[in-house]
């Protein structure tokens, strides 16, 4: 019999002293503790400490991958994006203070008096071959009224900008306003119904002598064209003693020394050069330039034109409501 | 009482089997080898705490370690050695963070004279008037040094062998004899002056 038999057979009632202990763990210790070992093998099948090194190894590199994967699928999104997306709304949020009908008659009254003012320099340009010299300059420099020119692909902001320019311009109209709206309202409903096509030669006085009205009212501004007249003058005499064109201030560049540089393109070329309608914010510009100048119906032309050739351009927006209203009118068929 | 290892049906995997397998995933392994040895493990978390609560909490918490220890076992050391060890360090451990809290009550070492004149066993009569009482053997069980609690426990409760015994307190084999010898006689003399 072994050591360890012989203590046992010497302690039998100890052996039965012990084993009457019946305390045992209750169910609920039996299941905490189960629990506890099923919880561990569940989290022993998350990844592991070696998993979690290969990720953050991997992981500026698969950020990168991602990275390139995006710029590769949205650039070319992005460039595809026109300008023309933007919702005019969020175009006049630029310029707040805008107030387009407003301006627009104050437009439509330094129409008149432009084109009174655009006689008479036709004499001053006759006698002044330097300052057309350096108007001819500042034309093929894209600077006519003081702007870069705008492509067809111009970015939105670009548009945006472009167009609060447009609109300081219209601001700076404001300065004429004397004249009543009825006038020039009523010489765009006088423009005859055959103008559907774009005018072979536009100038100061095809726009007046189709509308008789508005030499009236050209009468009653006779005092203001005077003081244009002056102003015009000054403006060539000031560019025939400067060779630089940037030099003139961004509202000495109004509608007067334009009218410059077309009667000058048209001595010289015998027709004016419609290049700007290569351009869609150039061709804007010439048709808030012609209503400018009173040439309503060279206006209305070229509004028409611009609108089978731009659709939907968000610079319809710009336009005179009554010069945007007969263009509609007139562009839908009977 | 638990079984012995060696008295196990052969067919049946051995305790570190069992333990390796919940180490490769196996919750039916730790099962088996919970129900195996609950019992007499919380009986000895039990006895020697002498307090349910604190033994409940113990009883977990060994097991607790158990489980998150699982991939450090090693079957070249017997699981119940190496169980009982994490339960006897958890204990000592808890009395030690909670020195207000006495573990036992020392008892005064006796001199091998008076070990010799009381080595008589338990009367059945003794045996069934000790048994009555609830508390006589866990107030007897206090009364001994925590060495020869360690040694009448695990022989009687934990139904290891001296060896393992040894092995688990980190001692000599005759060293567990001795106190296992000396706490026994103690604990006769105690619940006869009880009874």
């Amino acid at each position: 019999m072994s050591n360890k038999d012989n203590i046992r057979g010497n302690d039998l009632d100890m052996e039965n002293l012990f084993s009457n202990e019946k305390q045992t763990p209750s169910d609920v210790m039996d299941m905490a503790v189960l629990d506890m070992a099923h919880l561990a093998l569940l989290e022993n099948q998350k990844p592991n400490r070696s998993d979690n090194v290969k990720f953050r190894k991997f992981a500026p590199f698969m950020a990168t991958a991602a990275v390139i994967l995006l710029g590769v699928i949205l650039v070319p999104t992005i460039m595809r994006t026109p300008g023309a997306n933007l919702d005019s709304s969020t175009l006049e949020t630029h310029s707040p203070t805008l107030q387009p009908s407003e301006t627009i008659v104050e437009k439509s009254i330094q129409a008149e008096t432009n084109a009174e003012a655009e006689l008479a320099e036709r004499e001053i340009m006759e006698s002044s071959e330097t300052a057309s010299t350096s108007s001819i300059a500042s034309d093929t420099t894209d600077t006519v009224i003081g702007v870069a020119p705008l492509t067809s692909a111009a970015p939105p902001k670009q548009a945006q900008r472009q167009i609060v320019e447009l609109n300081q311009i219209k601001a700076e109209d404001a300065s004429a306003l004397n004249a009543t709206k009825s006038a020039r309202s009523i010489a765009i409903t006088q423009l005859p119904e055959t103008i559907q096509a774009p005018a072979p030669a536009p100038g100061p006085e095809s726009g007046i002598s189709n509308n008789l009205v508005l030499k009236e009212n050209i009468e009653i501004g006779s005092r203001r064209s005077k003081d244009i007249d002056n102003r015009s003058l000054s403006i060539k005499n000031q560019g025939s003693n400067n060779n630089n064109p940037h030099s003139m201030d961004a509202n000495g560049i109004s509608a007067d020394s334009d009218i410059a540089v077309n009667s000058l393109q048209k001595k010289q070329t015998g027709k004016p050069k419609k290049t700007y309608r290569a351009s869609e914010y150039r061709w804007v510009i010439e048709i808030h330039r012609l209503y400018a100048n009173a040439e309503l119906k060279n206006a209305l032309d070229e509004l028409i034109e611009f609108r089978k050739t731009h659709r939907e351009s968000l610079y319809e927006n710009t336009f005179p409501d009554d010069l945007l209203t007969e263009a509609k009118n007139r562009s839908i068929p009977d | 009482m638990n079984l012995p290892q060696e008295n196990r049906d052969a067919t049946e995997p051995s305790d570190a089997e069992l333990m390796l397998g919940y180490a490769n995933g196996e919750i039916r392994d730790f099962e088996q080898l919970y129900h195996r040895h609950k019992k007499a493990l919380y009986q000895y978390v039990l006895k020697k705490c002498s307090d349910k609560s604190i033994a409940d909490e113990l009883y977990q918490d060994v097991w607790a370690r158990v489980i998150s220890s699982r991939h450090g076992y090693t079957p070249s050391a017997p699981f119940r050695s190496w169980l009982y060890r994490i339960a006897r360090n958890r204990v000592i451990d808890y009395y030690r963070s909670n020195k207000s809290q006495s573990l036992t009550v020392e008892f005064v070492d006796t001199s091998e004279t008076q070990i010799t004149t009381i080595q008589q066993p338990l009367t059945p009569d003794e045996l069934a008037q000790i048994t009555q009482s609830t508390d006589a053997l866990q107030k007897a069980i206090n009364t001994l040094p925590q060495a020869q609690q360690d040694a009448v426990l695990l022989h009687h409760v934990a139904g290891m062998s001296l060896s393992e015994i040894a092995d688990t307190c980190a001692s000599t084999r005759e060293t567990i004899k001795s106190r296992l010898r000396y706490a026994v006689i103690k604990l006769r003399e105690y619940l006869r002056e009880t009874v």
